[in-house]
C-alpha cells in the first residue's frame, strides 16, 4: 500500500503539477536555468501558472509563496521566510508569474555558508543540478492550498568563455609567411554546451592612429565567420602585409547557441565576445628580438 | 592728424612685435612658442565584383569608402602645451559595440551629433597642461591600472595634478551613448539597443617619476536606465541597464640596480541590473559609491609581479587573480574567475652570440568551482645564435594545453616547432641573403567522454632569398615561396597552399619618391576539390612633396578563382571575384 502512496507521488512530482480543489499550479524553468540569479525575473527563463477554480465566484484570494531549494543530492539549501514573503492577488482562471516570484531571493535563508558566498561574489548558483519546490500559502490562514509542493529540478551552468591561444597577445609575426596564412585557436567553451555551439571569429585592423579597442568598436571586421566543431581557423589574409611600418590587428571569438543568440558573459553589452588578444605583422622582423613585443617601427606599436 | 594716426600705429605695432620677439625668441628664461606633431587625411577605397552575381558567394570586408581626418598638433608656449588629438570619420556603423553593424540596415536611424561625438571610432581630445597640471576634455584614454580601468574611449571632462610627489586625478564622461532598439523586417533583424554608459573616475597617490607610485583608485560606472524608452524583453531583449563600483590600490617601484615590482588589490561591486528590486539581503549597500540591490554581488582580484632586468639576462615572474564575480566597466571584456602564473627571462649566453627569450606559465579558469576548473600550460622558447657573420639560426618552441576534468572535458594541446637558418654572402658587387624557415604544428582537441579525437599536423616552409646591388644602391628587391600543408583527422581534410612572391622597390633620391610594388600567387587545394588561385598585385608610391608634406598611396588588386567547392550550384565551379583597394593619405608635420 506505501509502494502505491509513493508512486502515486513520484508521478504527482514528475508531472510538475499539484492540484487540490481549487488550485493548479504549474512550474517550468529553462535549460539550462539563467545564469544569474537576477535574470530569473525575466518570462523567457520560465514562468509559473496558477489555475483558480473558485466555481464561478470572482473572489480575489491573497497567497504567498513557499520556497525550498534543494541540491543534488535533496538536501535543502534554503527555505523561504513564511512571516515576510510577499502577498499575491489571484483571481479565478490562471494567473502567470515570473520565476523570481516563486524564488523570491530576497526572502530565502540559506543554510550553506559555501553558496551563500557564491551568490554574494557572483550573483550565481555554484554550477550543479538543483530542485525548486513552491507551495501556495494562504496569506490569511497560512494554510497550504497546493496539499504538496510542486517541484522542479533545474540544471545550474556557469559557462566559461573561450580563451584566446594563438596569436597570442602582443606578439609579432612574420609578414612573409602572415600573408599567406594565419593560424588561430582558442580553447572551447567551458562546460561543453549538448545543444552545440557556433564559434564567430572576427578579426579587426587597427588603422593607424587607433587603440586596439577602438577599432574593435567601431571598424569593419576584415575577417567575420563562422565556426562550428573546431577550435581553429586557417585564415588566407589576401592582404598586402609587406609594408614597411606593419599592420596592426586585434580578434576575437563571439560564443552563440544554434540560434545565434550569444552566450552570456559578465557584460551583457559585449553579446559574448572573449577577451580580444592583440597581434602584428611585420615585414623585417628582427631573429633576435630580446622582446617579442618590441615594436616593428616608429609608427605601428604593440 | 591722420599722420599722427599712423605713426601711433606704427609705433604700438613695433611695441607688440618687440614684446613677442622678447617672449618667443630672446634667451632661455623667456617662453619659446613652437608647434609640432601632424595633421592629415587619409583615404580608402575598396571594392568588389563577383562572378557570378549570384547566388551571394563573397562578402565585402571593407567599407566602400573610409575617409578618416587627423588634427594631432601641439601648441607649446614656454611651459604651457595644448595637444590636440583629433582623428575621427564620418563611418556611422559600428561591429563590436552598439549598433552592431545594424547602422546601415534600411531605416535605421541616423547618427546624432552625440552619438557621433562618443563614437569609439572618433577621437575628439584635448589636454592643456602648465607645469604640472594637466585639463582632460573631449575624447581620452585613460589607464590607471591593470585592475581598474584602462580600455575605453570615454567622452567628457577631467584633469590630472602632479604637484612634487602628489598625484591627484579625476575624469567623467559618457563610453557610450544611448541607442534604440530597433526591429527590422526586411531585411529581418532586431538590434536590442543600449543604454548610456557614464564613467566617473578618480585617482590618488604618491609618485616619484621612475621610482615609485602607490595610490588608490575609484571608478564608478553607471547605465541611464531612462536613456531607452521601450527596452525589448523577448528574444533577443536589451542589456539590462548595469552598474559597477571599483575600489583599487596599486604600487609600483624600480630601482637603479635594475629591481621591479607591481602589485594591485582591488575589489568591484557590480550590479547587474539597477532597475532589480531591492535591497541584498546578502549584500549591503556602500553609500556613498553605490547601493546594492538582488542583481548586485562583490568580488575581489589581486596581481603581483616582480623582476630583474639587466644588460645580459631579465628574469620577472607575475601572477593574477580574478574572483568569480570580478568585473569592471573598465575592461569589460577580461575573463574573471581565473589563475594564473608566468616566469620570464631573456639572457645571452655563449661570448653574447646566443639570445635565450623564455617564459613558462599555467592558467587556470572556473577557479572558484574546484572539481570543474580548467587548466592551460603555456611554455614558449626562443633561441637565436649569430654563429659568425655569415651564418645564424633562429629556433623556437611554443606548447600549451588546454584542459578540463571530468567526464565533460576537452582537452587541447598545440605544439610548434620553428627552425630558421639565414645564411648571407658578399660578391665585389652584391650582397645577397638566403632564409629558411620551417615549422611544424600539431593541434589535438579530444572531447571526453566519446574521446573524440580531432588532429591537425601542419608543415610551413618559407625560402626567400634578398639580393643587394652595391652599384645600384636605389633597388630594393626580394623574391620567397611557402609551401603550407596542414592535414586533419578524422575528418580526413588536406589543404594545401603554395605561395610565389616577389616585391621590387625603387627610390628616386632627388625627388624624394619612393616607387614599389609586390606580386603574388597563391594555390590552394582543400581534398577532394580542385584548386583554388588567387593572384594579388599592389603598387605603390611615398612622395616627400616637401620637407613637411607626404603622399603615400598604394592599390591592390586581388583575383581569387575558386576551385570547385563552392559547387552546387554548378554556377559556383570556378567562381571568382575581384577586390580593389586604394589607399591615399597626405600627412603634414608640424615644426622642424
Amino acid at each position: 500500500m506505501n509502494k502505491i502512496y509513493f508512486f502515486i507521488l513520484i508521478v504527482i512530482c514528475l508531472n510538475n503539477h499539484s492540484a487540490s480543489a481549487q488550485l493548479a499550479v504549474t512550474l517550468n524553468i529553462s535549460y539550462p536555468a539563467p545564469t544569474y540569479l537576477s535574470e530569473w525575473n525575466n518570462s523567457r527563463s520560465g514562468i509559473v501558472t496558477v489555475i483558480l477554480n473558485s466555481a464561478g465566484q470572482q473572489e480575489a484570494t491573497l497567497i504567498k509563496f513557499r520556497t525550498q531549494l534543494q541540491n543534488s543530492n535533496g538536501d535543502i539549501i534554503a527555505t523561504s521566510n513564511d512571516g515576510t514573503a510577499r502577498v499575491y492577488t489571484i483571481r479565478s482562471g490562471a494567473t502567470s508569474f515570473t520565476l523570481d516570484k516563486a524564488l523570491q531571493l530576497e526572502n530565502l535563508q540559506f543554510v550553506d555558508g559555501g553558496i551563500i558566498n557564491r551568490i554574494q561574489t557572483s550573483g550565481k548558483l555554484p554550477a550543479d543540478n538543483y530542485t525548486l519546490c513552491i507551495e501556495l500559502l494562504s496569506s490569511v490562514s497560512g494554510i497550504s492550498l497546493t496539499k504538496l509542493p510542486v517541484c522542479r529540478p533545474f540544471v545550474q551552468i556557469n559557462y566559461q568563455l573561450p580563451y584566446l591561444l594563438s596569436p597570442t597577445d602582443k606578439v609579432w609575426l612574420d609578414a612573409n609567411v602572415a600573408q599567406s596564412l594565419i593560424t588561430f585557436r582558442w580553447s572551447s567553451l567551458v562546460p561543453i554546451s549538448r545543444e552545440g555551439i557556433l564559434y564567430h571569429l572576427q578579426v579587426w585592423e587597427i588603422l593607424p592612429g587607433q587603440e586596439p579597442m577602438q577599432a574593435l568598436r567601431g571598424n569593419q571586421p576584415i575577417l567575420d565567420t563562422q565556426i562550428r566543431g573546431t577550435t581553429q581557423y586557417f585564415w588566407r589574409p589576401q592582404l598586402n602585409l609587406k609594408d614597411d611600418s606593419g599592420h596592426l590587428f586585434i580578434w576575437t571569438v563571439q560564443t552563440l547557441d544554434l540560434k545565434g543568440i550569444p552566450v552570456p558573459s559578465t557584460d551583457e553589452n559585449n553579446q559574448g565576445r572573449s577577451e580580444p588578444r592583440v597581434f602584428g605583422v611585420c615585414d623585417h622582423l628582427k631573429q633576435d628580438k630580446a622582446d617579442p613585443g618590441e615594436d616593428c617601427s616608429k609608427e605601428r606599436k604593440l | 592728424m591722420k599722420k599722427q594716426m599712423q605713426y601711433l600705429s606704427i609705433k604700438r605695432g613695433a611695441a607688440v612685435l618687440f614684446l613677442l620677439q622678447a617672449l618667443f625668441v630672446n634667451g632661455q628664461e623667456t617662453p619659446k612658442f613652437s608647434i609640432t606633431g601632424n595633421m592629415g587625411v587619409s583615404y580608402e577605397g575598396y571594392s568588389v565584383t563577383t562572378n557570378p552575381t549570384t547566388p551571394s558567394f563573397f562578402t565585402p570586408r571593407k567599407p566602400t569608402t573610409l575617409i578618416r581626418f587627423t588634427f594631432q598638433p601641439v601648441i607649446s608656449f614656454g611651459e604651457f602645451k595644448l595637444p590636440f588629438n583629433f582623428n575621427f570619420t564620418p563611418l556611422r556603423n559600428n561591429f563590436g559595440s552598439p549598433p552592431y553593424g545594424f547602422g546601415n540596415l534600411p531605416g535605421f536611424p541616423k547618427q546624432n551629433f552625440k552619438q557621433w561625438l562618443t563614437n569609439p571610432i572618433n577621437t575628439l581630445g584635448l589636454n592643456p597642461s602648465y607645469k604640472w597640471a594637466q585639463i582632460q576634455l573631449g575624447t581620452q584614454f585613460i589607464k590607471y591600472s591593470d585592475l581598474s580601468t584602462g580600455d575605453l574611449a570615454i567622452f567628457g571632462y577631467g584633469f590630472s595634478l602632479k604637484p612634487g610627489k602628489i598625484r591627484l586625478k579625476y575624469f567623467s564622461g559618457v563610453s557610450q551613448q544611448s541607442y534604440q532598439p530597433f526591429v527590422s523586417l526586411v531585411p529581418p533583424a532586431t538590434f536590442v539597443g543600449a543604454y548610456k554608459r557614464t564613467v566617473t573616475m578618480g585617482q590618488i597617490g604618491f609618485e616619484q617619476e621612475g621610482k615609485y607610485f602607490a595610490g588608490f583608485n575609484l571608478v564608478k560606472s553607471h547605465d541611464d536606465a531612462g536613456s531607452i524608452t521601450a527596452p525589448l524583453t523577448g528574444i533577443p531583449s536589451t542589456p539590462k541597464p548595469a552598474e559597477n563600483f571599483v575600489l583599487s590600490f596599486v604600487t609600483r617601484f624600480n630601482t637603479e640596480k635594475g629591481w621591479y615590482g607591481l602589485t594591485e588589490i582591488g575589489t568591484t561591486i557590480s550590479t547587474r541590473d539597477i532597475t532589480a528590486p531591492g535591497p541584498n539581503p546578502l549584500l549591503k549597500n556602500f553609500k556613498p559609491y553605490i547601493s546594492t540591490n538582488l542583481s548586485s554581488f562583490r568580488d575581489h582580484a589581486a596581481q603581483i609581479g616582480f623582476g630583474k632586468k639587466g644588460k645580459q639576462w631579465d628574469i620577472g615572474v607575475s601572477t593574477k587573480w580574478l574572483g568569480a564575480g570580478y568585473y569592471t566597466m573598465g575592461y569589460s571584456f577580461v575573463q574573471n574567475d581565473r589563475l594564473d602564473y608566468t616566469l620570464n627571462t631573456r639572457f645571452n649566453t655563449w661570448k653574447k652570440k646566443m639570445n635565450v627569450v623564455a617564459s613558462i606559465g599555467e592558467r587556470f579558469g572556473n577557479w572558484s568551482n574546484v572539481s570543474g576548473r580548467t587548466k592551460q600550460l603555456i611554455a614558449n622558447t626562443n633561441i637565436y645564435t649569430q654563429f659568425n657573420e655569415h651564418f645564424s639560426l633562429n629556433a623556437n618552441y611554443n606548447n600549451f594545453g588546454f584542459q578540463t576534468p571530468g567526464l565533460t572535458g576537452i582537452k587541447n594541446v598545440g605544439n610548434d616547432l620553428g627552425i630558421n637558418p639565414a645564411y648571407n654572402w658578399n660578391s665585389s658587387t652584391m650582397s645577397n641573403l638566403l632564409s629558411l624557415t620551417y615549422n611544424w604544428s600539431k593541434y589535438d582537441e579530444t572531447v571526453f567522454p566519446a574521446n573524440t579525437l580531432t588532429s591537425n599536423n601542419s608543415q610551413t616552409a618559407l625560402l626567400m632569398y634578398v639580393p643587394t646591388f652595391f652599384d645600384k644602391p636605389n633597388i630594393s628587391t626580394d623574391f620567397s615561396a611557402m609551401y603550407f600543408k596542414n592535414i586533419s583527422r578524422p575528418i580526413m581534410t588536406n589543404l594545401k597552399i603554395y605561395t610565389f612572391s616577389s616585391s621590387l622597390g625603387y627610390h628616386f633620391p632627388k625627388q624624394r619618391l619612393k616607387l614599389k610594388g609586390q606580386l603574388q600567387y597563391n594555390i590552394t587545394t582543400i581534398n577532394p576539390f580542385t584548386s583554388s588561385k588567387n593572384v594579388m598585385a599592389t603598387m605603390g608610391a611615398d612622395w616627400n612633396l616637401s620637407e613637411k608634406l607626404s603622399w603615400n598611396t598604394s592599390m591592390t588588386a586581388n583575383l581569387f578563382k575558386y576551385g570547385n567547392e563552392l559547387a552546387p550550384p554548378a554556377t559556383l565551379d570556378g567562381a571568382r571575384y575581384m577586390e580593389s583597394m586604394l589607399k591615399t593619405a597626405l600627412l603634414y608635420k608640424f615644426g622642424n
